[in-house]
C-alpha cells in the first residue's frame, strides 16, 4: 500500500513530517525537528498545519505533545493510556511475542497475579487491542488486526516516571483485591 | 519561657526537616495514588489517597501549631490523635475492602 506521504520521501517540510509521523506514530516536535533537520519554527508550524487540516493528531502527556498518523487507530488515546502502564505494555508485547500465550503463561512471564493479569487483559479487550480463543480448557490472547502499529506505538511511547510510579502503585493495590474476577 | 526553650533546642531544625520530608512525601504519594486512581478506578487506592491527603494536612497543621503561637492549643494533641486514627483507619480499609 502506498499512502501520499512515502511518495514524496524528498518533498516539501509538510510531506517529511507526515511521512515521519507515519513511520514513527507517537513522536514528539523535538524528536521530528531533529530527525528531519528542521528549525523548530518550521515544525511547529508545519505541525500545527496537519493537525488542522486534519492529517495528524496529537495528545499532551507531561512536557511533550505526541503526533499521530489521522486514524491510525481509533482509539488512540485510549490506547496511550495503556501503553503509559508497564504491566499492560509488557503483556501486550508477549501477546505480540508468542502469538497466543494462555493466562497463566502470562501471569508467569510478567510475575504479578492472577487478579493483575485478569485486569491488564480486560482492559486490553475492551480496548479491542487483543481477543480471547478458546483453545481446549484454556482461553488464549491474541493482537487483534496488526502488531506494526502498535509495536511502533510501544517503540515511541514511554511511559514517564510518574506513570511507572503510580502503576506500581495501582499494581500494588491490584494485587491486594484478587477476589476479583473477570 | 517555652520560646526560650525553643530558641536554644538544638534538635529543633533537624525536627522541622523531617516534617517537611514528611509533608513533601504525603504530597508526593497523594499524587501518585490519585493518579493510579484515576487508571484504576479502585476504590481502594481512593482510601489510600484520602490517608496520604490526610497526612499532609496532620504535618501541615502541625507545623503551624509550632510556628504560630496562637494555634498552639491544648486540644491540637486530640486532634493530631484522630487524624492518625483516621490514616490508619483508611489503610485498613484499603488492604480489606474488595470492589
Amino acid at each position: 500500500m502506498v499512502d501520499e506521504g512515502s511518495q514524496q520521501p524528498d518533498g516539501t517540510p509538510t510531506d517529511k513530517i507526515l511521512q515521519y509521523i507515519r513511520e514513527n506514530p507517537g513522536c514528539h516536535l523535538r524528536k521530528v525537528k531533529e530527525e528531519l533537520k528542521l528549525a523548530m519554527g518550521t515544525a511547529q508550524y508545519q505541525l500545527e498545519r496537519l493537525e488542522k487540516a486534519g492529517r495528524i493528531s496529537s495528545t499532551r502527556r507531561g512536557l511533550y505533545r505526541h503526533y499521530f498518523p489521522a486514524g491510525m487507530l481509533d482509539n488512540e488515546k485510549d490506547i496511550l493510556k495503556i501503553l503509559s502502564q508497564e504491566t499492560a505494555r509488557e503483556i501486550l508485547m508477549f501477546i505480540i511475542e508468542q502469538g497466543g500465550p494462555s493466562h497463566s503463561e502470562i501471569s508467569a512471564k510478567i510475575a504479578i497475579s492472577p487478579a493483575s493479569v485478569n485486569w491488564h487483559i480486560r482492559r486490553l479487550i475492551e480496548l479491542d487491542l487483543i481477543y480471547e480463543e478458546k483453545d481446549g480448557k484454556y482461553k488464549r490472547y491474541l493482537l487483534r488486526g496488526e502488531a506494526k502499529p502498535v509495536i511502533a506505538l510501544l517503540k515511541s511511547y514511554y511511559p514517564t516516571v510518574w506513570d511507572k510510579w503510580s502503576n506500581r502503585l495501582a499494581e500494588m493495590f491490584l494485587s491486594l483485591s484478587r477476589g476479583e474476577k473477570s | 519561657m517555652s520560646s526560650l526553650i525553643r530558641q536554644v533546642d538544638p534538635y529543633e531544625p533537624i525536627e522541622q526537616m523531617i516534617k517537611i520530608a514528611i509533608g513533601a512525601f504525603s504530597v508526593l504519594l497523594l499524587g501518585l495514588s490519585l493518579s493510579a486512581y484515576k487508571k484504576t478506578s479502585l476504590k481502594n487506592i481512593l482510601y489510600a489517597a484520602i490517608a496520604f491527603g490526610l497526612f499532609a494536612v496532620q504535618m501541615f497543621f502541625e507545623y503551624l501549631g509550632d510556628t504560630v503561637e496562637a494555634l498552639d492549643r491544648p486540644f491540637n494533641d486530640v486532634i493530631f490523635s484522630g487524624i492518625t486514627l483516621a490514616i490508619l483507619g483508611l489503610f485498613f480499609l484499603a488492604i480489606v475492602r474488595r470492589k
